[in-house]
């Protein structure tokens, strides 16, 4: 079973000040209303599955994925969505510190859709996120269209 | 004491080493003082060759017994080797025998004269040595595999502080640049400037940390040594670091350059950082000129990169290779990382690095990579 989400964009970021800038840029670009912000990867999974009956995906368009988080880190959270038949094709952006090749090749490895490295400076952080999420929303074909995304 | 037999006798028994006269039945005919002032024995408490071996040999008596008596068959002195033997207080000494054929006493008997060097702190320093030697391999792979595990966690070290430093410092940047932007307009020209600079300095510490970063990583690989190419290797880094100059209005000469031994990831790196410096210090002529020659010996190939720059005052020619260490101000922009980098990789390399310049003279780095197996 999959239900709706009623946010195109799932925003995973557990860090305060990155979520804040995040949240601002994307108010700044239009996207705020399309964006669901968690703090957490326990908190991802749980929106995804669930209690594991039913895979929140249609009109989701992507999730942006911070690696580094508390608990269940962002590498586990890719894992269970990409090891997941219901859930494998929903967009994964991993929106990480990290510019790490060992990062960088474990989680396309791991089925990755994207990997970008946040820049420091915020108006390139701006530009960076707005773009990405407006490839994913305006165009980007997802594998299934149900009504549009914003 | 009189007799001249008993002079000889004296005399023997003033032998400054252990010494025994022994007859071929067994019987302990005279020993030193010497025996005693060493072992702790009455040195005339033993009757028997057999007695003696007894108390000073243990277990070993026995095959000591059949050695002795192998001695009467000698014709010259012979150098028996070591033996264990056990002093009055139960500790072991290591003494080194000699003896010799001493003649036939009035009733045929043949008699031996044994004399013994104590050699216990040799032969425990050679014991170690060789403990030592058997235990080397088994210390060397420990200490390679501590060495191992100081660079995984420094490795570990950097990453994770050029990751954990980069939130708080985009943050630092973001909130300056947010306020500026949306509260610019409540703050005074002042106030203004200092927001600015706030966001600016976050920048320029994101910059320095990937330096730092990038700094200790140059030093913890080993190099994978191989025979590089180094005039494809300057090609190439020249495409990369030309890219970031675009105020360079010079040429760059590349004269035959011989192959190096090294790991050609790692002289990326070096060869980078000398053009980069080369480019950035010469930038401000027209006619500015980078020259990369080389030539190699039997035993190393050297490189250098020559520019007709700036330059710099060759006091600080040493201090160059420092981290963070810049002799040029806000004119020329950089962290002073790169020389630092280069060295370190040169280093590792087990080759030199130099530099040689004068102001307004222009620079000229050389760096040498040794062929004999890095």
């Amino acid at each position: 079973m999959t239900v709706p989400s009623a946010f195109p964009v799932l925003l995973v970021e557990d860090n305060r000040d990155d979520a804040a800038l995040a949240l601002h840029a994307l108010e700044a670009a239009g996207h705020r209303p399309s964006v669901h912000l968690v703090r957490d990867g326990t908190a991802a999974l749980a929106y995804l599955f669930g209690d594991g009956s039913e895979v929140r995906r249609e009109a989701l368009r992507v999730v942006l994925l911070d690696i580094k988080l508390p608990l269940v880190g962002g590498i586990e959270v890719l894992r269970r969505i990409k090891g997941d038949t219901r859930a494998r094709s929903i967009p994964v952006v991993m929106f990480t510190s990290s510019a790490e090749a060992r990062d960088r090749e474990a989680c396309y490895r791991l089925g990755a859709n994207s990997y970008v490295v946040k820049p420091v400076d915020f108006t390139a952080f701006s530009e960076t996120l707005s773009l990405t999420v407006r490839y994913w929303l305006e165009v980007n074909v997802p594998e299934r269209e149900s009504g549009p995304a914003r | 004491m009189n007799s001249a037999g008993e002079v000889w006798r004296e005399a023997l028994r003033a032998s400054p080493l252990p010494l025994f006269l022994h007859a071929e039945d067994g019987e302990l005919i005279l020993t030193s003082r010497s025996l005693g002032e060493a072992t702790g024995y009455d040195p005339d408490g033993f009757a028997s060759v057999g007695e003696w071996a007894a108390v000073a040999y243990g277990d070993e008596a026995e095959r000591v017994k059949e050695g002795i008596a192998r001695l009467f068959t000698l014709e010259s002195a012979v150098r028996e080797g070591e033996f264990k033997v056990r002093d009055r207080d139960g500790a072991s000494r290591v003494w080194d025998f000699s003896s010799a054929p001493a003649g036939t006493l009035p009733d045929g008997r043949r008699m031996i004269l044994s004399i013994a060097t104590d050699v216990t702190s040799r032969a425990d320093a050679e014991a170690e040595i060789r403990r030592l030697n058997g235990t080397l391999e088994e210390r060397v792979s420990a200490r390679t595999a501590d060495v191992e595990e100081a660079y995984t966690e420094l490795e570990a070290f950097a990453y994770s502080v050029s990751h954990d430093l980069r939130a708080p410092l985009r943050a630092v940047n973001g909130y300056a640049e947010i306020l500026l932007e949306e509260h610019g307009r409540g703050l005074d020209q002042r106030g203004r400037e200092l927001a600015a600079g706030i966001a600016r300095a976050a920048n320029d510490m994101a910059t320095l940390v990937d330096d730092l970063l990038m700094f200790a990583r140059a030093g913890t690989r080993a190099p994978r040594i191989a025979a590089v190419d180094m005039e494809e290797l300057v090609a190439a880094c020249y495409a990369e670091v030309r890219a970031g100059h675009p105020e360079f209005r010079g040429h760059l000469v590349v004269g035959p350059l011989p192959y190096a031994l090294g790991d050609r990831a790692l002289l990326v790196q070096v060869v980078s950082n000398l053009l980069d410096n080369a480019l950035k210090y010469s930038s401000r002529r027209d006619d500015a000129r980078v020259d990369v020659t080389g030539h190699a010996t039997d035993l190393a190939c050297t490189y250098t990169f020559r520019d007709n720059g700036v330059g710099f005052d060759p006091a600080f020619a040493q201090r160059m290779f420092g981290v963070f260490e810049r002799l040029h101000g806000e004119d020329f922009p950089g962290t002073g990382i790169g020389l630092a980098i280069a060295q370190r990789v040169v280093q590792r390399h087990r080759g030199r690095i130099w530099a040689w310049g004068g102001p307004g003279e222009g620079a000229e780095i050389s760096f040498s990579l040794p062929l004999g197996g890095a």
